[in-house]
């Protein structure tokens, strides 16, 4: 896996600011998840007392990242692919085949999106009991933070790649039309699993 | 036509979880023959307990068998911890008086706001206290022992006072991590002993009996209310059935149980000084009486049974 | 249920992204088996695949592996074994294998292992006279160690599926994983004898002492995370942060580590394990649909019809397992297939941990095989050698671990002697 992103497409304007930003959360919870997990053995080893509320969290801010970060993620090629048959036709019928193959993908993440959203608000009086201990001991009353923002990650991230994939079509589609040559980094066959 | 119902639970087949859903079943065809296919998902097949009742909330599950304890963390109605407040209910048979009172029953209609029947509240377990290095005989010695609970603010409240140094841990890691004493002790009852042979890895029991683990049984309320009024009173009626084979299957198992740990090298001890944990955890139940009138008011009928 | 794998496969085909396969194919599947109201559900399930504490140590052993090869480690390692192997004919080969087997000491994923070492040794043995499409081979057929030694994070996946102790699963890896490195060993010395390549001067004492002292804290890795679980120290999930607080310290110390790179790396693991964890995630929505249309107990029943034979039962349950393998990935495998075959594994009363090393080398065999094979895939592109080339190179090689998966359903001492001397109950 390289660790150096190359920079690809436009880095500026909106778009750039949401990679920069997306970026900066995912370093910022990827960090968190370490110090949360690291303070914990020290504090059960060395102190012998728990944080309670410790693998709670950080099973939040796991949902959180994951769902958050399928656009860009999508957008590097980290999503594992089959190119094999694809990429033995012809060009033209390749990306007229990538883009029909788009669509039950599209509708796919429009019903999550709308079933996410039902689904979080389901749950609106359903609490989290990590952030009402982490705030009680620090300021004595409980957060009575809504689980359905820990569950809305859901709609936002699929949303996030639902917009992603369309931006890719549209671009695909004026190469289509343009018979211009692809971008050969979208997509790719990269990705690491297990 | 027989009407499918999809009743999802997280316990295994030889757990008195699983008894609650079989029981009901049965009871039900008695009642109505014919008119239901009850379909049980036992072993979080299609969830654990929080999911399963998110589910039945969410209208896409016809009902489940869940821990009461989550009952009030997912519909933020407290009412079910009255069940588990420390030591108020004595033993199975005083449960049953209480789970099949009028207090009970408000307790379950309370649900009706957040979308939920309730059917039936049976105790799958009374909980014990397991330790690995040594018997905790002692209130004392319950100071500082890293114990496994379930990350909830009453259960976090009667630990607290006992004395332990609680730890949020999931489930499925609690036979290795007592294994190799990431943590030293756990609350738990006679039949996940068995059930999840923890008896392999901690081998002194102390009977403090500290609380029921109550499950509640509920149906999604528009599935209930889709169903004709007779055949309303035939769940509802099953559901109480279900309780008394349910109380039954788990006095049985308890008793008996103790005597295959006995037999499998696990020291069963009292504690002998019981009343000095009743009294260290006495205030919590004025504290959740305070939450809800419902609570108080079972709290009154427990003191009065 | 056919045309759930219809329209898998089409979907597969046409190059749709194998997590959106899963939930496209899974949710269709929802609607046509008349579950169609259930959709509320999805989100439930997405959530439920990704919402596991056992689940962070994806994230996690990325990053610890991340962080050591942006420190430099992966050289140190290859150096290591070029001091103890290097003088064998066609030691660059032997190189490959011994690396790969301490590479997987602090790795927990295949695909890591195949891309830190494939950049370095595959270029390392061509210069040495061999074929880039043997070197490319070995090299990813040397990477199916990388979750079989500990750390793994498809044994911990396996365990939380199958309620098995992940410190048992880690350790009844070790001789498979080295039974593995042996064969491969063999094969490669047969092969350079066979072709005459040619050999290298041994490396001098100073410089082996030299190396192993470079070398020496990224080998204790696993040892650290033995100990560790054993010692009541950390979970085995918490080990996966303690592996990065360690990475962490090891690089600060040799100063191979600076916080750009730090930040760089901690990036680039979320933006990964986003990717596999959308596996999982959607993964859970056709085991939830399967699940619902109680496909386990039927494909249970419909095997015990065919047979009651242990060793036929074995045998499907593995041709099943590498038939998945040449198509899915091994974490979507387990989350799938898991409540069928666990049913299977009692039916049979082959032990959970003996089952688990059985089912995790299998499926992480099927990461090597065609047509979708995730470490054929990266090891070709990294040589530049047709897929169809490095597929006949490592077909052989494939035949070596498929041996070792033998040894593995049928001798249970082989993975289970080590767990049961070292963690044994009382
Ligand atoms: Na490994
Ligand atoms: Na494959």
């Amino acid at each position: 896996m390289d660790t150096t992103e190359p920079r690809s497409g436009r880095s500026g304007g909106i778009a750039g600011l949401y990679r920069g930003l997306i970026r900066f959360i995912a370093g910022t919870m990827m960090t968190a998840i370490v110090a949360i997990m690291v303070a914990q053995v020290v504090a059960r080893y060395v102190f012998g007392s728990s944080l309670i509320w410790a693998e709670e969290l950080c099973r939040y801010i796991l949902v959180w990242m994951t769902f958050l970060l399928l656009g860009l993620s999508y957008q590097k090629g980290e999503f594992v692919t089959l190119e094999m048959f694809p990429g033995a036709l012809p060009v033209t019928m390749r990306r007229i085949l990538r883009i029909v193959m788009a669509l039950p993908v599209l509708v796919f993440l429009a019903i999550v999106i709308w079933t996410g959203w039902i689904y979080a608000s389901r749950f609106d009086t359903q609490t989290t009991p990590a952030l009402d201990f982490i705030w009680g001991s620090l300021f004595g009353h409980p957060l009575h933070l809504s689980i359905r923002w820990i569950y809305v990650s859901v709609s936002v991230g699929a949303a996030l790649l639902f917009l992603h994939i369309l931006v890719d079509l549209a671009l695909r589609f004026r190469r289509l039309l343009r018979r211009e040559p692809d971008r050969a980094d979208v997509m790719g066959t990269s990705g690491e699993i297990a | 036509a027989t009407r499918t119902l999809r009743f999802a639970h997280a316990a295994n087949e030889i757990h008195p979880g699983h008894i609650i859903a079989t029981s009901f079943a049965e009871s039900l065809e008695k009642l109505v023959p014919g008119a239901f296919d009850v379909q049980i998902f036992p072993n979080r097949q299609l969830g654990d307990d929080k999911q399963n009742l998110e589910s039945v909330v969410a209208g896409a599950l016809d009902m489940c068998n869940a821990s009461g304890v989550q009952y009030p963390l997912v519909t933020g109605r407290p009412a079910l911890d009255a069940y588990q407040l420390p030591f108020l209910i004595r033993d199975y048979d005083h449960f049953a008086k209480l789970a099949l009172s009028d207090a009970a029953q408000k307790i379950h209609d309370d649900l009706e706001p957040a979308g939920l029947i309730g059917l039936a509240t049976a105790d799958i377990g009374r909980r014990h206290f397991l330790s690995v290095a040594s018997a905790v005989k002692k209130t004392d010695q319950f100071a500082g022992l890293k114990t496994r609970i379930v990350p909830v603010p009453l259960h976090k409240a009667i630990w607290e006072a006992i004395g332990v140094s609680p730890v949020g841990l999931p489930y499925g890691e609690v036979y290795g991590a007592l294994e190799t004493k990431v943590i030293d002790a756990l609350e738990i009852n006679v039949s996940s002993m068995l059930g999840e042979n923890l008896w392999e890895v901690g081998k002194h029991f102390t009977l403090t009996g500290h609380y029921p683990w109550h499950a509640t049984t509920a149906m999604s309320k528009i599935v209930f209310d889709s169903f004709e009024p007779d055949l309303q009173a035939a769940l509802r009626e099953a559901g109480k059935q279900s309780v008394i084979a349910t109380l039954d299957y788990a006095k049985q198992q308890d008793e008996t149980g103790r005597g295959e740990l006995q037999e499998k090298g696990v020291e069963i001890v009292e504690l002998e000084d019981l009343d000095k944990v009743k009294e260290k955890v006495a205030p919590i139940v004025g504290q959740w009486s305070q939450k809800s009138p419902l609570i108080a008011e079972f709290v009154a009928a427990a003191e009065a049974s | 249920m056919g045309t759930f794998f219809a329209v898998f496969a089409l979907l597969v085909a046409t190059g749709v992204p194998i997590a959106l396969v899963l939930g496209v194919a899974g949710t269709l599947y929802l609607f046509l088996s008349g579950n169609g109201a259930m959709a509320i559900m999805l989100p439930q399930r997405m959530m439920a695949g990704v919402d596991q504490f056992v689940l962070l140590t994806i994230p996690l052993f990325l990053l610890a592996g991340n962080l050591m090869n942006v420190g430099g480690i992966t050289d140190r390692i290859v150096q290591f074994a070029r001091a103890m192997v290097g003088h064998r004919r066609g030691g660059m080969s032997s190189v490959t294998v011994l690396s790969a087997g301490f590479f997987a000491g602090i790795s927990g994923s295949a695909t890591a292992e195949a891309s830190a070492l494939g950049s370095i040794l595959i270029p390392a043995m061509n210069r040495q006279g061999m074929p880039s499409a043997y070197a490319a081979a070995l090299v990813g057929i040397s990477s199916i160690m990388g979750p079989i030694i500990p750390p793994s994070i498809t044994m911990i996946i396996y365990g939380v599926l199958a309620g098995a102790s992940i410190g048992q699963l880690f350790l009844a890896g070790v001789v498979p994983g080295m039974a593995i490195a042996g064969g491969l060993l063999a094969y490669a010395s047969w092969r350079a004898h066979r072709e005459g390549y040619p050999t290298t001067p041994r490396v001098a004492w100073s410089e082996c002492i030299v190396a192993t002292k470079r070398t020496l804290p990224a080998l204790i890795l696993p040892l650290i995370i033995l100990v560790g679980i054993k010692g009541g120290i950390f979970t085995p999930t918490e080990a996966a942060a303690v592996a990065v607080a360690y990475a962490l310290f090891i690089g600060l110390v040799y100063r191979d580590l600076t916080p750009t790179s730090i930040w760089n790396a901690m990036i680039a693991t979320a933006l990964v394990s986003a990717s596999i964890l959308f596996i999982t995630s959607m993964a859970s929505i056709v085991s939830f649909v399967l699940t619902l249309e109680r496909a386990p107990q039927k494909i249970a029943s419909m095997v015990l019809a065919l047979t009651d034979n242990k060793y036929l039962i074995l045998l499907i349950l593995n041709l099943f397992l590498l038939l998945l393998g040449m198509f899915l990935e091994p974490i979507s495998i387990l989350i799938l297939t898991m409540p069928i075959l666990l049913k299977l594994a009692a039916i049979i009363q082959m032990d959970p941990v003996q089952f688990g090393t059985m089912a995790v080398l299998n499926v992480v065999i099927g990461m090597a095989t065609p047509p979708v094979g995730i470490l054929l895939f990266i090891v070709a592109s990294i040589s530049g050698q047709p897929l169809s080339a490095v597929i006949r190179e490592a077909a052989p090689m494939i035949g070596i671990c498929i041996i070792i998966l033998m040894l593995v359903a049928l001798v249970p001492a082989f993975s289970l002697f080590l767990p049961s001397a070292l963690m044994a109950v009382n």
